[in-house]
C-alpha cells in the first residue's frame, strides 16, 4: 500500500512537471489576452484581490533551461509583466526590442494559417506606423528612428502581401479582399497623420503614376521573392524633389504601398465580378457582418469621443470637435452609403458586388478608426 | 492611488497572475479533455473570460479559485457541445504532454499510462483526484470551487484515488 502510494504520488508529480504550456504557446495566449485587455479596459470599480505576489517571478524562472531557443528562453526569462511592459514601448524604449524581436516573431511562430500569418503580418506593419504617428505628433520622429521604423514595415507589409498572394493563388477572394482593404485603410489613416500638411491633404498625393506592374501581389508571389522593398514609383509631389522630414519619407512609403495595395485590390474585384455571383452569397454575408461592426466601431468612437470632449469642455460639442472633421464625417457618410448598397446588393442576391460593397465600407471604417486612434497618442 | 494608476495596476497583476496559474489551467482543461490544442484554448478561453470579469468590476475574492471554476465550466461547456471526451479521442489524438523532442517521448512513455488511468475514471472522481494530486488543493478549497460539500468532495478523492491505484497496478487493462 505505502509502496502503491509513493509510485502514484510520483508518477501525479512527475506528470504536473511535464504537462505545461510550450513558451511559444504561452506567447500566443499572452498576445491573445493582452490584445483582449486592450480592447476590453477595466472599470473604474475593478478589483482583484487573491493575488500571491511571492509566486509571481517563480514561475519563468522554472522554465528556464527548458527551451533551446534563446527568443524563447529570453521570454520565459524576462516574463510576462516585461512583455506585457513591453507591449507599449516605442523605438528608443529599453523594451522595445522585446517587444519587435521576442514577442511579435512568437506570436507568429504559433500561426498556422496563411490568413492568420497575413493578418498578423499587416498588423505588425500597421503597429510600426502606429509609433511613427506616435513620435511624429510629439515631435519625437528622427531621421535614425524614421528609417528604422521604415525597414520594419516594409518587410512586415511585403511578408503580409507574400501570404495574400497565396491566399491568392488559393482563390480565397474573399479572405484576401477584406485583409487588402483592412490594410489599405490603415495605411490610409496613419497617412493622414503622417503626410505634410503643407503638401495638401493626403488623399491628394496618393496618385502615384503606374509602375508599369498592373498585378503586384501576383509579382510578390514569384518565387524569388526578394526581402528588398519593392521599387518606389515615381511620386507626383513636390515633396520628392526637396529633403524631405523623417514624417514625410513615412508618408511616401505608405502612398508607395497604398498603390500596391489598391491595385491588387482592383485585380480581385474584377475576379469576382467575373466568376459566378451564386458562390460569393455566404461570404457576402460573412462581409457584411464584418463591414458593420467596423462602420459601428467608427461611430461609437466618434461619439465617445465627442461625449468625453462635451464632459471636459462643458459644452455641446459635435463631430466638429474632431481635427478633420470634414473629411472625417465625409468618410463615415461614405462607409455607411457603401454598407447600405452592399446590403441592397444582397437583398437582390447580386452577392459579388455586395461583396465588394461590404469590403470598401470596411476599408473606409478602418481609415477612419485609424486616424481617430493616431489623433488620441 | 487614482483611477489610471489603479487600472494599470489591475492590468499588471492579471497578467502576472496569468504567469502564475496558466500552467495549472491548462493542466486542468488537459486532464479533462486529453486534447492538448483544445486544452490550449480552454486555457485561452478561461483568461479571456476572467479578464472580462474584472474588467466589469465584479467582485473576486479568490482568483485562483476563481479562475479554476472558470475553467471548469469552459470544459464542461465544451463536452457539452462535442463528443470529444472520451478515451478513444484521446488516444486518436495521441497523449502529447510536452511540446516535443525526446523529452516529450520519454514522458509519454513515463507518464502515459497515469494519464490513461485518470482518462478512465468518471468525470466527477477525474475531477477531484486530479485536483488533489496534480493541482495539490486541499478538499475545502475544491469543495469551493466545485459548489460541493466538502465531505462529498473528500469521499471522491477516496474512490478516485483508490481505483487509480487499481488501474496503475494492472499496467494490461490500461
Amino acid at each position: 500500500m505505502i509502496f502503491q502510494n509513493f509510485t502514484l504520488f510520483r508518477k501525479a508529480r512527475r506528470f504536473k512537471k511535464s504537462v505545461r504550456l510550450s513558451a511559444a504557446e504561452h506567447a500566443a495566449i499572452k498576445s491573445e489576452l493582452y490584445a483582449y485587455m486592450k480592447r476590453v479596459p477595466a472599470l473604474p470599480s475593478a478589483r482583484l484581490s487573491g493575488m500571491n505576489s511571492a509566486n509571481i517571478f517563480g514561475y519563468p524562472l522554472a522554465r528556464v533551461g527548458t527551451s533551446a531557443l534563446s527568443a524563447l528562453l529570453m521570454t520565459a526569462l524576462l516574463g510576462g509583466s516585461v512583455s506585457y511592459a513591453a507591449e507599449d514601448t516605442l523605438p528608443g524604449d529599453t523594451l522595445y526590442p522585446v517587444k519587435v524581436s521576442v514577442t511579435e516573431p512568437l506570436r507568429e511562430s504559433v500561426m498556422v494559417t496563411d490568413e492568420a500569418r497575413a493578418a498578423w503580418a499587416f498588423e505588425r506593419a500597421n503597429r510600426r506606423l502606429a509609433e511613427a504617428a506616435t513620435l511624429a505628433t510629439r515631435n519625437e520622429l528622427d531621421d535614425e528612428t524614421s528609417e528604422d521604423i521604415q525597414v520594419r514595415f516594409q518587410k512586415n507589409s511585403r511578408e503580409g502581401q507574400e501570404y495574400v498572394a497565396r491566399l491568392q493563388a488559393q482563390g480565397k477572394l474573399n479572405v484576401t479582399g477584406e485583409l487588402l482593404a483592412r490594410f489599405e485603410g490603415s495605411l490610409r489613416g496613419h497617412g493622414r497623420i503622417l503626410h505634410d500638411p503643407d503638401e495638401g491633404s493626403f488623399d491628394d498625393n496618393t496618385d502615384i503614376e503606374d509602375a508599369g506592374n498592373d498585378d503586384p501581389i501576383a509579382t510578390l508571389a514569384a518565387p524569388e521573392i526578394s526581402s528588398a522593398p519593392a521599387p518606389v514609383a515615381p511620386i507626383k509631389s513636390a515633396v520628392a524633389a526637396k529633403r524631405v522630414s523623417p514624417k514625410a519619407r513615412m508618408a511616401i512609403e505608405i502612398r508607395k504601398d497604398i498603390e500596391n495595395i489598391r491595385a491588387a485590390r482592383s485585380k480581385i474585384e474584377r475576379r469576382i465580378e467575373a466568376q459566378h455571383n451564386g458562390q460569393y452569397k455566404q461570404d457576402a454575408e460573412d462581409a457584411r457582418n464584418a463591414a458593420q461592426e467596423g462602420v459601428s466601431r467608427v461611430l461609437q468612437r466618434v461619439s465617445d469621443k465627442n461625449e468625453e470632449r462635451t464632459v471636459q469642455r462643458g459644452e455641446e460639442k459635435q463631430l466638429d470637435d474632431l481635427d478633420g472633421s470634414d473629411d472625417l464625417r465625409g468618410d463615415i457618410s461614405e462607409a455607411e452609403e457603401a454598407l447600405s448598397e452592399g446590403k441592397a446588393s444582397l437583398e437582390e442576391e447580386n452577392y459579388g458586388p455586395a461583396l465588394i460593397r461590404f469590403h470598401n465600407a470596411l476599408r473606409i471604417s478602418t481609415e477612419v478608426e485609424t486616424h481617430i486612434e493616431d489623433g488620441e497618442r | 492611488m487614482d483611477g489610471r494608476k489603479m487600472k494599470k495596476k489591475i492590468e499588471k497583476d492579471f497578467a502576472a497572475a496569468y504567469d502564475q496559474h496558466a500552467d495549472a489551467i491548462f493542466r486542468h482543461c488537459y486532464t479533462r479533455t486529453g486534447n492538448r490544442a483544445l486544452a490550449r484554448d480552454l486555457t485561452q478561453e478561461t483568461f479571456l473570460r476572467a479578464w472580462g470579469s474584472v474588467a466589469e468590476g465584479a467582485a473576486i475574492d479568490n482568483l485562483r479559485a476563481f479562475l479554476y471554476r472558470i475553467a471548469t465550466n469552459a470544459v464542461i461547456d465544451h463536452v457539452r457541445k462535442a463528443k470529444e471526451y472520451s478515451l478513444d479521442f484521446m488516444m486518436e489524438e495521441g497523449f502529447d504532454p510536452a511540446s516535443r523532442g525526446h523529452q516529450a517521448i520519454a514522458a509519454k512513455a513515463e507518464y502515459g499510462d497515469f494519464m490513461r488511468a485518470l482518462t478512465q475514471l468518471d468525470d466527477t472522481h477525474k475531477t477531484a483526484v486530479s485536483m488533489r494530486l496534480i493541482d495539490d488543493m486541499s478538499p475545502r478549497e475544491i469543495a469551493k470551487i466545485l459548489n460541493e460539500p466538502e465531505n462529498t468532495v473528500s469521499v471522491r478523492i477516496h474512490r478516485g484515488i483508490k481505483k487509480l491505484k487499481e488501474l496503475l497496478s494492472q499496467p494490461n487493462t490500461i
